[in-house]
């Protein structure tokens, strides 16, 4: 898979690397060193944005030690998809201007990409999304784990999510009694 | 890498404590969650996990997002499928919850009974005891807070049951009897548990009033009656007076409904083809009250793909979602007026015509029950 390409020819491409050149190589916070397109990495990212114009990116590999290896070949897969996904996407929200729709749906390639992911993947990979500023791929993985919740009693959403209940049985019940519209179907 | 891939299919039912732990832990990241659950049945749900989600669903500014994102929606609506008879169905749509599958439908036997301002709870009114005329009000959304029992009108034919505010702000009952043929409006309020005449005698209209007319809900002490063709009739309340309103001069089929509400006034549906007109009585730039154009040509585009025409037969009252049946089907469509957002619904209607449905909406924003703070300082 295409993925790999960011791993172990990081070293070599590095070696030949200009100041023009049009990557940047990141550094998850075990060590592993991976390579992504700089174009991409600016237009998603705030913060990779803000690294790459202040100058602060390192060649040898930018630290990023809040995001462990897996959330960051996550990341950096979901940017090299986004850059080849761009002729669709650009076609997409220049041609129509509708206002009705409330908020912009996941893209067909982009819901794939979250399903694949397991839920603790799932979960570094929004920390990672939020740490990194990266708008979109926040959008799409919160709204996965919100689809996860949807339709689902509150007992089932603290099982899949293993969360603790700290209400008393008198609290859920006056919640379902004065919001009965939102439990009619249980 | 590919191996990890086949495992995922069935993703672990229990995600690890800890990544969850700091994702939900983050305030920020909980709100972008919950904000995506896009329906305010989840949000409620959501809001009885655990009390730091249910601060963050009823925080105002948290709610005014949710709105943004997601436009309000229809709970369900009740439908009658012929006015003047005596038993009336009325069916409820549950809110749609499990997501994604279509809503059930629930029947409740009862006429509704309409309420106007917020917050917008169906109730029905049942006709316990047909002959001693013993009525009770419930709402199907609440059905543990039981029914209240309303003492026997003066007479069956009082047998059109409305909410109206009382003098005190409060919430009266009151109950119209309409003799078609004569012309005449008798009303009656519930006073201290007992039937009171507002006037001696009753109103006694110009007009032939036809039976299957659309009567709505009292709004500052005035009542709009839908059933005299070119006019609406305006029943005065406090003065048990009426007078009569001219439908717009490009209504001129019976092919429309009225709405009012508290803030938004008196509205007029109207259909033409496939494309709906909405007009707002109000006073107009000369200073008088008039019909004055709120949208035109609004395209349909359920009956518009399939070539058919719409009948106008429900609005909610304030005029933002309307109910339309399509001719040659019988589908029925609702659309929210503003965004234009059509919803083509499961059900089919032998006769659209004699359909009085009700559209209500999900009470918004959700009020939460108030939580005692001292049992809350664990974190």
């Amino acid at each position: 898979m295409e993925v790999d390409k960011g791993k172990g020819e990081a070293e070599e491409t590095r070696k030949v690397a200009e100041a023009d050149r049009d990557t940047v190589t990141l550094k998850s916070s075990d060590g592993k060193l991976f390579e992504v397109s700089k174009e991409a990495a600016a237009r998603l990212s705030t913060v990779l944005a803000g690294m790459i114009a202040g100058g602060s990116i390192d060649d040898n590999g930018t630290d990023l030690k809040q995001i462990g290896s897996e959330a960051l070949e996550n990341v950096v897969d979901y940017c090299n998809k986004h850059a080849n996904s761009i002729p669709s996407a650009a076609l997409i929200s220049s041609s129509i201007s509708f206002n009705t729709a409330p908020f912009k749906e996941p893209e067909e390639w982009e819901r794939k990409f979250v399903d694949r992911l397991s839920h603790d993947a799932l979960f570094d990979l929004v920390e990672a999304a939020n740490f990194l500023g990266m708008e979109r791929l926040l959008d799409v993985t919160c709204h996965k784990i919100s689809e996860m919740m949807k339709g689902k009693s509150p007992d089932q959403i603290r099982e899949v999510f293993n969360i603790k209940n700290d209400y008393t049985k008198e609290e859920l019940e006056e919640i379902r009694q004065e919001l009965a519209w939102a439990f009619y179907d249980d | 890498m590919e191996g990890r891939k086949g495992a995922q299919l069935t993703p672990a039912p229990v995600a690890a404590a800890a990544v969850v732990k700091a994702v939900f832990g983050s305030e920020g990241l909980i709100r972008e969650i919950i904000l995506r659950l896009e329906f305010p049945t989840c949000l409620v749900r959501a809001a009885a996990v655990c009390k730091r989600w249910l601060r963050h669903a009823s925080d105002p500014d948290f709610l005014r997002r949710f709105r943004e994102r997601c436009p309000p929606r229809l709970l369900g609506f009740y439908f009658q499928d012929c006015p003047p008879a005596a038993a009336i169905r009325a069916r409820l749509r549950g809110p749609g919850a499990r997501h994604p599958h279509p809503p059930r439908w629930r029947q409740h036997r009862g006429r509704p009974i309409h309420r106007q301002g917020l917050p917008r709870r169906p109730f029905l009114v049942r006709n316990l005891n047909p002959a001693a005329g013993q009525h009770a009000v419930f709402s199907p959304l609440h059905p543990t807070r039981g029914v209240a029992l309303l003492p026997p009108p003066p007479r069956p034919t009082f047998n059109r049951f409305f909410f109206y505010k009382a003098d005190g702000g409060e919430d009266g009952v009151m109950a119209l009897e309409l003799e078609a043929r004569r012309g005449q409006v008798q009303v009656v309020t519930l006073q201290y548990g007992v039937w009171a005449f507002r006037t001696r005698a009753a109103i006694q209209l110009p007009y032939q009033l036809s039976a299957t007319g659309d009567i709505l809900p009292p709004i500052h002490g005035k009542m709009y009656i839908q059933n005299v063709f070119g006019y609406i009739l305006v029943l005065d309340l406090a003065d048990a007076s009426f007078s009569a309103i001219h439908l717009p001069d490009r209504v001129r089929t019976t092919n429309f409904r009225l709405s009012c509400g508290e803030d938004s006034g008196l509205s007029l549906i109207r259909a033409e083809g496939f494309l709906l007109t909405v007009w707002n009585y109000r006073t107009d730039n000369n200073g008088l009250q008039a019909w004055v154009l709120v949208a035109d040509e609004i395209c349909v585009h359920e009956a518009s793909n399939s070539m058919e025409d719409v009948f106008v037969v429900g609005a909610n009252d304030d005029a933002k979602f309307v109910l339309l049946g399509l001719a040659r089907s019988g589908a029925l469509v609702s659309m929210h007026l503003r965004s234009r957002i059509e919803k083509l619904h499961h059900e089919r209607f032998n006769d659209l015509n004699l359909l009085f449905p009700f559209p209500f909406m999900m009470t918004w924003p959700p009020v939460f029950p108030a939580l005692r703070e001292e049992n809350d300082q664990e974190e």
